[in-house]
């Protein structure tokens, strides 16, 4: 008796996992089709057609979807056989592995979006003796030898640089303002924050840094961060934000006390999270870069080293943001190319944005 | 009477709070206002709830930390179920669809501790680890922002609102009212029911409330009902009030509720501890949390801040009954109230 009755709750659970998970398949479902597993086709030498592929991180993201749109057009535009794939959840042994793969079909090039970045350089560093092009995003770091180029879309300095001019404006460059980073110790953070305040001391003397508050990425440690710098300091006018959910919290925050319009929050968000926020004016601005223009140029880079034109300081790799490229070495010998490719988002062209 | 009240573990807590308080308050004014309450009280609600629905299990002598998961899991599944059939009603629908989840996952919980006879802290370990990669996996991985219609502004239904004397104005959220509600059932039910009688008997010795006559398993089974049924609700009034729908919510928070309940004068061995020393050990969080911003203590000092804080107040009441049995009281009486 005991156990049926075991049987039949362990069967009610099935049953609600089961009744879920269409629902969350529905949902998460892409506007467009995944190329994942693209046709094993015989590589380059039986036709003319090149063959770029990009890995990611993982495909389960918005993010990348956007990326991949990127992708498909730039085998469109140059007639290139160029498509995306990626584990199904992040996990740098799978990404590997595909990669492996790819040096099996001999494509000629691979961009990639390594999820942990040395784990991936054997398996770069092996394509490259291969004879492929291989492209880093998000790889800076790599070591010399592991990437043919790496393609960000911008420095960290000139961005936070950025923010800190869009909140300036705002504020009427003058008044109190606070920082947010995701942690202390997430470099890039700290960097476009750190960057930001030297670039207010020298230009903005009326500009008044109060403090710099960790998240934690939790957009609730934000809100409730933000509820008690009010009290503290009533005359904050200005909210910078480096997680994606630090302007959100502090924007709720700053909506429910009323003080909206009086305060200038900008910083790194995304339309699926600040939205709303963007709508209602308790988020100024929102900044991020977009995938889509990144997985270009990246491939874009790639058919620029196999034509053999030389990749130059200041040249145009004709993808909006990349007009003007900067070169610069990485911190561990890997030669890395820096687009101005930011994006401004506020409440007019969120719609143009849907990741 | 008054000198039984002033030796309760819940007065020093009440005591420490109150000393707290009062430094903050001297530090930044802005303390005391009913405004900094309403705050408090906003960023409590989801830890009093959740922390009252652990407290029988910690009574009974276990440890649970998968009551968080169990909140992820209600809510999340039930908010993208919902939203992919197209719901555009309010949010009594969620708190319905959330409990009924919560509940059967609690169960699971009981389930597996009083039928294999595993302890309590394992499971929850383990379904801890599997319902927030079940979210992850088969829900989805990323937070949701979209609302239905009818839920939109939920978070600003505030019974009243005040003026912050500083800067703009506060309101005290109507789900303060769950809170009251809640915690008057569960010092009732601690109280004056037999089954919570019995979570007493279990905590101070299981064999002794065996031989008593006490349904064991049953107990076991209803309190890890209670706690999935309130950590859902805990996950629904979350994510009304953040706006968002996430799979790995609260993932970082169960100690800060154990630490609470803890605080608060139960015993992690069992036996003791009370829905008022419970209500004053979350609030003790919340304020200790609040004082680093208030008074202004740079960022890269609040963990260290927090850990001596945390040790520091931990210690004063195991140092009281360490005096009190060399006065010559053996322990406490067990006395919830």
């Amino acid at each position: 008796m005991k156990k049926t009755l075991l049987f039949v709750y362990l069967l009610v659970i099935v049953a609600m996992v089961v009744s879920c998970a269409p629902a969350a398949v529905e949902t998460a479902a892409p506007t467009q089709p995944p190329q994942q597993n693209a046709p094993t086709q015989p590589p380059a030498s039986s036709g003319k057609q090149l063959v770029f592929a990009t890995v990611v991180k993982s495909i389960a993201f918005n993010w990348f979807k956007r990326m991949e749109t990127g992708v498909v057009q730039f085998g469109k535009d140059k007639n290139i056989k160029s498509f995306m794939e990626g584990p199904s959840q992040v996990d740098s042994a799978q990404q590997v592995q595909m990669i492996e793969d790819l040096i099996a079909q001999n494509v000629n090039a691979i961009v990639n979006v390594p999820y942990g970045v040395p784990e991936n350089e054997p398996a770069q560093k092996k394509a490259i003796e291969a004879g492929i092009v291989v492209i880093g995003h998000e790889a800076a770091t790599a070591k010399a030898g592991t990437l043919t180029y790496d393609l960000e879309a911008f420095d960290n300095c000139g961005y936070g640089e950025e923010m800190m001019k869009e909140m300036a404006t705002r504020m009427g460059e003058e008044g109190k303002y606070i920082q947010f980073v995701g942690s202390l110790t997430n470099a890039s953070h700290v960097e476009w924050m750190d960057c930001a305040k030297a670039y207010a001391e020298k230009n903005y003397p009326k500009l008044e840094y109060v403090a710099r508050y960790e998240s934690k990425e939790d957009q609730t440690v934000a809100y409730n961060t933000m509820k008690d710098v009010l009290k503290t300091y009533p005359d904050v006018k200005g909210v910078m934000g480096a997680a994606a959910g630090d302007v959100v919290g502090a924007g709720q925050a700053i909506e429910e006390a009323g003080l909206a319009d009086k305060t200038a929050v900008v910083g790194t968000s995304i339309p699926s999270y600040a939205g709303e926020l963007l709508k209602t004016g308790a988020v100024d601005l929102a900044m991020c870069w977009d995938p889509m223009t990144a997985g270009y140029a990246a491939n874009v880079v790639a058919l620029k080293v196999i034509n053999k034109e030389a990749i130059t300081d200041g040249m145009d790799l004709g993808v909006p943001g990349y007009e003007k490229i900067k070169l610069a070495k990485g911190p561990n010998g890997v030669d890395v190319i820096y687009g101005s490719a930011w994006i401004k988002i506020d409440a007019k062209n969120a719609a143009d944005y849907p990741f | 009477m008054l000198n039984k009240i002033l030796k309760t573990n819940e007065f020093i807590v009440f005591m420490i709070l109150v000393g707290l308080s009062i430094v903050v308050g001297a530090i930044n004014p802005a303390f005391f206002s009913l405004a900094t309450l309403f705050d408090t009280l906003r960023g409590s609600i989801v830890y009093f709830i959740m922390a009252f629905g652990l407290l029988p299990i910690m009574i009974s002598g276990g440890v649970d930390i998968s009551f968080v998961a169990i909140a992820a899991v209600s809510s999340y599944a039930t908010h993208m179920f919902l939203i992919s059939r197209g719901y555009q009603g309010g949010v009594f629908l969620y708190f319905v669809i959330a409990c009924v989840i919560g509940i059967l996952m609690g169960l699971l919980n009981g389930i597996l501790v009083t039928r294999f006879k595993l302890p309590v802290f394992d499971v929850s370990l383990a379904t801890y680890t599997m319902w927030f990669g079940f979210n992850l996996f088969f829900i989805g991985a990323t937070a949701n922002f979209d609302l239905p219609k009818g839920t939109i502004g939920y978070y600003a239904n505030f019974l009243l609102t005040v003026k912050d004397p500083f800067a703009g104005t506060t309101g005290l959220h109507e789900s303060i009212l769950y809170v009251i509600a809640i915690g008057l059932f569960m010092w009732w039910f601690l109280k004056y029911t037999t089954i919570g009688r019995g979570v007493y008997a279990i905590g101070g010795n299981r064999d002794v409330a065996i031989r008593s006559g006490f349904p064991v398993n049953r107990i076991m089974l209803i309190i890890f009902g209670i706690m999935g049924f309130m950590s859902a609700i805990a996950g629904v009034t979350m994510a009304f009030l953040s706006r968002n729908f996430n799979p790995v919510i609260f993932i970082n928070q169960p100690l800060d509720v154990l630490a609470a309940i803890i605080l608060g004068g139960a015993a992690i061995t069992g036996g003791r501890g009370t829905v008022v020393g419970t209500t004053l050990g979350v609030l003790l969080i919340q304020v200790i949390n609040r004082a680093l911003i208030l008074t202004g203590i740079p960022v890269e000092w609040q963990r260290l801040v927090v850990g001596v804080i945390l040790i520091l107040f931990t210690s004063i009441p195991a140092l009281r009954e360490r005096r009190m049995k060399r006065i010559g009281h053996t322990t406490e009486i067990t006395q919830p109230g």
